[in-house]
């Protein structure tokens, strides 16, 4: 059988205005399955949305486009795509949430009419038909009372609510596929536990493959059965969530986790952070982009960019070495380590 | 020995009017309504909650950014309630601040090295050119480079703007800082390189911290002890493992349970409690005890009668009637 989702080498630029060209997404490759829940977790500037806006097709133009590769949804390549199909796909195939809800939501609307407008444009329902529907997911995704709040507008909602009205209009075409796109991250930590339990519930019960992007490497450890890891446009380690935590195989990783405060923690250790400032994506990067942070590094990760090779079963990573969590990090590091002076935008 | 920071029920309430030539006051939102607590020297009080409990509110007040609406804030043992603009203008040097968003408070039209002068220059600190010396000083202390004196904001990135941040802050001198989301808008792998700083900091000066924030993992790193706050009222205070471990309180209990760890084997161990609703409004709290309408423990008494702040073992208080 053929996976849900298939991205094949994606390339995607962006042009500056100065002329310049970011390479946000550098080649990524990766394939989703029914049911099956993806993490990719990187910083700011790492590619994920990118990848994410990619796959909707929803790059801003004209100065982001996709520059090569394939993505394949259900054997479909939606990049041979018309615009008109496109659309279709983005209404009954994909459906996708952001950070922050009232940036999507219509001021100006009611709610209830915002998530009853796609079932009436797709599905073809009598505004009756689609008010009832409305109320009905409302109700699913945890608003209560919804006979009462389906005519209030976004603004009387809290910052939960909202996302789960987001959700609501997600639903109403029954997904195959649903990113969300930092999903969590304005939200409060007891909300954010609200919203990622309903995400978990609907997608047993429509199962639905969900990909959830974020820069939260615990929302990620609860959610996802697989993880992608990216840095400097790439994926720079791939598998199951497990192996991807408790044996991880790329420096970016292993520090990422090393870095983190952790509420189980009780020492007073000391954090161990990645030291320096990732990439600038505007400058062509040569080698491997974590090269200049990272604790192993040889002169040769600075001449070739390593490739994302398999490092145990189901389990890849991009790095020239076999680094695991019990290397240990040399004090004198061989590459010049970038001074904090690393300027990161232009002057 | 007499804590740096005393503060004692202390409120922040600000007026709803309504009306467009004659205002009326139609009510007040209660940000903080009457918290206290003594932060003792060298220590790192933490202070968490979700947006709206009066946390960021409570900091300003503290440092007199704002008059408090009443009780009193002592530092050192002196009041600085009602200390009027000259008074307090003596105390500023010791009282500082470091924000989420040091692109904000910096003038992007004026060059590094300035920004972190001029405070150097208005307290008087320094003089002639020992003042450049002073500033060059600060920023090596911060992790920056000497020759980045003469560069502008928006050349530098997130984590070193907060290092600016932090080295105006320090420029005066001062005994208290209050960090107030001082790592929430940095990259993950940068938070570390801040909060680390921020340690060594307080080591080398003998700092005394009130670290605010939302995220929980980074609070109990830096925190001695921590406070949870909800809807402008303390809930809970105790040693920063001791709230993590046996929270006692049925709020701090939901918070600690919904941050997520990474560790894909604990998170599946895990259970959490998971609160009803959102937080109500601050203009018209609940009666009693104002984590009653979620709490999932809560008797006919929460909705009446408000829980006093009562000590349950040493250092370890909180304000429920079910403990």
């Amino acid at each position: 059988m053929t996976h849900l989702l298939e991205v094949r080498n994606l390339h995607t630029h962006f042009r500056t205005p100065g002329g310049g060209l970011v390479r946000a997404v550098d080649g990524v490759s990766f394939s989703l399955d029914r049911g099956e829940t993806l993490g990719i977790v990187g910083e700011s500037g790492s590619g994920k949305s990118v990848t994410s806006l990619s796959i909707m097709r929803l790059l801003s133009k004209p100065a982001g486009f996709i520059a090569g590769g394939e993505i394949h949804l259900d054997g479909r390549d939606l990049l041979a795509m018309s615009e008109r199909e496109m659309r279709r796909v983005r209404s009954k195939e994909i459906a996708m949430i952001f950070q922050d809800p009232m940036t999507s939501l219509n001021p100006v609307v009611p709610v209830g009419r915002q998530i009853a407008e796609p079932l009436r444009v797709h599905m073809r329902m009598t505004p009756r038909q689609a008010r009832g529907q409305a109320i009905e997911l409302m109700g699913r995704v945890g608003i209560p009372e919804p006979h009462q709040r389906v005519d209030d507008y976004p603004h009387q909602f809290s910052g939960g609510m909202r996302q789960r009205v987001m959700i609501a209009i997600a639903l109403t075409c029954n997904p195959k596929l649903l990113i969300a796109d930092e999903p969590t991250t304005a939200l409060d930590v007891t909300i954010q536990a609200q919203i990622l339990e309903l995400i978990r519930q609907l997608q047993a019960e429509l199962e639905m493959a969900v990909i959830i992007i974020t820069h939260d490497l615990g929302v990620v450890a609860g959610v996802a059965d697989r993880v992608n890891v990216m840095y400097g446009g790439r994926i720079v380690e791939s598998g199951p969530t497990d192996y991807i935590f408790e044996q991880p195989r790329m420096p970016y990783t292993i520090g990422l986790l090393r870095s983190v405060p952790r509420v189980d923690d009780d020492s007073d250790n000391r954090l161990v952070p990645i030291r320096g400032t990732p990439p600038d994506m505007g400058k062509p990067i040569v080698g491997c982009a974590f090269a200049p942070r990272c604790d192993h590094a040889h002169s040769r990760c600075l001449d070739a960019a390593p490739t994302l090779r398999t490092v145990a079963p189901d389990h890849r990573a991009a790095c020239h070495f076999d680094i695991t969590l019990d290397t240990p990090t040399t004090a004198a590091p061989s590459v010049p380590a970038i001074e904090w002076g690393g300027v990161s935008s232009n002057p | 020995m007499q804590p740096l920071v005393q503060v004692n029920d202390l409120k922040m309430h600000f007026p709803l009017r309504k009306g467009i030539v004659v205002q009326r006051q139609i009510g007040s939102v209660k940000a903080v309504d009457g918290i206290s607590f003594d932060i003792d020297e060298g220590e790192t009080l933490g202070l968490v909650g979700e947006s709206g409990c009066g946390k960021s509110t409570a900091g300003r007040a503290i440092l007199q950014v704002r008059k408090p609406t009443a009780g009193s804030v002592r530092f050192r043992g002196t009041e600085l309630v009602g200390l009027g603009k000259a008074g307090m203008s003596v105390y500023r040097r010791h009282l500082q601040m470091i924000f989420q968003d040091p692109y904000a408070s910096l003038n992007p039209r004026i060059s590094v090295g300035e920004a972190i002068a001029e405070p150097i220059r208005v307290h008087g600190l320094r003089h002639g050119a020992d003042v450049a010396q002073r500033v060059r000083e600060l920023m090596e202390m911060v992790g920056l480079s000497q020759s980045m004196m003469t560069r502008y904001p928006h050349e530098f990135s997130g984590g070193q703007r907060q290092r600016i941040g932090i080295a105006r802050a320090l420029a005066v001198e001062p005994e208290f800082i209050v960090c107030d989301e001082p790592v929430s808008a940095l990259d993950v792998s940068i938070q570390a390189q801040v909060i680390n700083l921020l340690e060594d900091l307080q080591q080398r000066l003998n700092l005394t911290y009130l670290f605010i924030a939302h995220d929980l993992g980074a609070v109990k790193h830096v925190s001695n002890r921590i406070v949870v706050m909800y809807l402008g009222k303390i809930v809970e205070i105790a040693d920063s493992v001791e709230i993590y471990r046996r929270p006692l309180h049925p709020y701090s209990k939901a918070l600690v349970s919904a941050v997520p760890v990474p560790s894909p084997k604990l998170e599946r161990k895990r259970s959490r409690i998971l609160l009803n609703g959102d937080l109500p409004s601050p203009i018209n709290p609940p009666s009693g005890c104002r984590f009653h309408t979620r709490c999932p423990i809560a008797i006919k008494r929460c909705a009446t009668e408000e829980p006093p702040l009562v000590e349950h073992g040493s250092k370890h208080k909180a304000a429920c009637w079910m403990i």
